[in-house]
């Protein structure tokens, strides 16, 4: 673990501004280890999240918590962040700017907020970028091991339709990539076998294609449709690759549903996320309430960050039946 | 004593005539070197408008493309920017155009154009680069055009008149 946050730094060092990494390479190890997030904003102060706690950093790479010590990030500084992640040509970065986020080698990801420029309507690129938000990837290989016995239908050797349904940064997405891997290389050890996975990342999030390169290891028997629509993408794959398994991220637009609809009754299965706290958020959501009605999903798993992000709060059926709540010992 | 001054004679027209030469050739190789400008500046369009290849491989690309002079300022600065010294592409193409310009046949003018390409290089959209190119290419075509003319009233001069400089010396001399 220590060595892959190291490695998620070392890799963010060389893309910065250099005065930012004067800065990050005299951070104290303590934060360097549990380092989450580093926010660039202009004439902000630099803050880093580590550990789910928030500091601000001087010059000397200390933490600080008044504002009038912190080192306030200059607008030279995001330039020549943004610059160098481009590699020198954010003309090549037109779709990210678009969707507001650049994936970086080693899967870390950038989220972009500056002004928007509009063309009838829809976004057509982003200029004078004033904010950065590096968040540094980890992947938690066993985070999904305790929800295997759930989610997989033993008799038919396939997981069951899941949604795994957490509030934003609970860990929804390094759980179901862990699914997705373990699907991927099959369970020896449940005698459960290895299935072809097809992923549709939308959002560059899942795999974290760098140039069509995933990023993190999701096993031998994966296909990434890097950055398609969900719509699109679940029924191009379904057609050219003939997945097993279909998964994609963060589902809950009319037309997400109206293809997982096409999706479930063609012997694929289907692994889902979407964002809520609790079953009455949920069940607002206006397109998977419908889904909830029609039973789509066999298995619901709600996540939370009450003790660390990833934490389980409960597994339930398609017919709501609690299959292991909180109660029951992780 | 005729023959040493026959040699000497040879040398003076030889080294001059030689001299004539080599300004001749710098005519000559400085509109070329700016039509091969205009044409790795189109390939570069082409890259960036078609294929959105990143700076440092489309620089690569249209560096390994010609042996000249002009293309080695393309693949200093894609090694420039592919190191991780922290370069932006405009400091690499003018740390590499600095390095490089010495052993081109350009000018003074040739450079500015060239420096001012480097201003906000890859730091935009496509159009807007499209445009940037477009117009470094617009300002290389008026100087190759001038280096033209140049290049018609002095080259003949420079290739001759070495020599007929030679023969005058020789022939004051004599």
């Amino acid at each position: 673990m220590h060595g892959l946050m190291e490695g998620g730094i070392c890799q963010i060092l060389p893309l910065v501004a250099p005065a930012l990494k004067a800065i990050f390479e005299r951070l104290p190890s303590f934060i360097v280890e549990g380092l989450e997030e580093i926010r660039l904003r202009r004439e902000r102060p630099l803050a880093v999240r580590y550990h789910q706690e928030e500091c601000f950093l001087n010059i000397k790479g200390e933490p600080v918590h008044a504002l009038s010590e912190a080192y306030l990030v200059s607008a030279e500084d995001i330039w020549k962040t943004l610059q160098l992640i481009s590699q020198g040509s954010l003309y090549a970065y037109e779709e990210e700017l678009r969707q507001g986020f650049i994936t970086l080698p080693g899967g870390h990801r950038v989220g972009l907020a500056g002004r928007a420029v509009l063309d009838g309507g829809a976004l057509k690129t982003m200029r004078d970028i004033s904010s950065l938000n590096i968040r540094i990837a980890r992947a938690v290989p066993g985070a999904a091991r305790h929800l295997l016995p759930f989610v997989l239908n033993f008799q038919e050797r396939r997981p069951y339709h899941t949604l795994l349904v957490s509030p934003p940064r609970a860990g929804k997405t390094t759980i179901l990539r862990d699914l997705v891997r373990s699907l991927s290389y099959g369970l020896p050890a449940l005698n459960f076998p290895g299935l072809s996975v097809g992923v549709v990342d939308e959002r560059s999030e899942l795999a974290a294609c760098f140039q069509g390169v995933p990023q993190h290891d999701l096993g031998p028997r994966v296909d990434v449709l890097d950055c398609c629509p969900k719509a699109v993408g679940m029924v191009m794959l379904l057609r050219s690759m003939a997945p097993q398994v279909i998964a994609t991220d963060e589902i809950g637009r009319s037309e997400d549903v109206a293809a997982l609809w096409e999706m479930v009754n063609t012997g694929v299965s289907i692994l889902a996320t979407a964002h809520a706290s609790c079953w009455e958020e949920l069940e607002q959501r206006p397109y998977l309430r419908e889904l909830i009605e029609q039973r789509v999903f066999q298995r619901y798993v709600f996540l939370s960050r009450r003790r660390g992000p990833g934490t389980l709060e409960g597994v339930w059926d398609e017919n709501k039946r609690l299959l292991r709540g909180v109660n029951v010992s992780v | 004593m005729s023959l040493f001054k026959l040699i000497g004679a040879f040398l003076v027209i030889f080294s001059t005539g030689m001299a004539g030469m080599n300004i001749a050739s710098y005519y000559s190789l400085r509109p070329r070197q700016l039509r091969a400008l205009q044409d790795a500046l189109q390939m570069l369009d082409t890259e960036i408008m078609y294929g959105a290849t990143p700076l440092p491989a489309a620089l690569r690309k249209i560096g390994q493309a010609g042996d000249t002079a002009v293309s080695r300022i393309f693949s200093g600065a894609a090694a420039l920017l592919e190191s991780s010294w922290g370069y932006t592409a405009g400091e690499a193409w003018s740390r590499a155009l600095d390095e490089e310009i010495g052993r081109t046949a350009l000018n003074g003018d040739d450079y500015a154009v060239l420096r001012a390409f480097g201003e906000g290089l890859g730091a935009s959209d496509r159009q807007e680069q499209h445009k940037k190119i477009a117009l470094t290419s617009l300002n290389l075509r008026k100087e190759e055009e001038k280096a033209q003319r140049e290049r018609e009233r002095n080259e003949r001069l420079w290739r001759y008149g070495g020599f007929l400089l030679g023969i005058s010396i020789v022939l004051l001399l004599l």
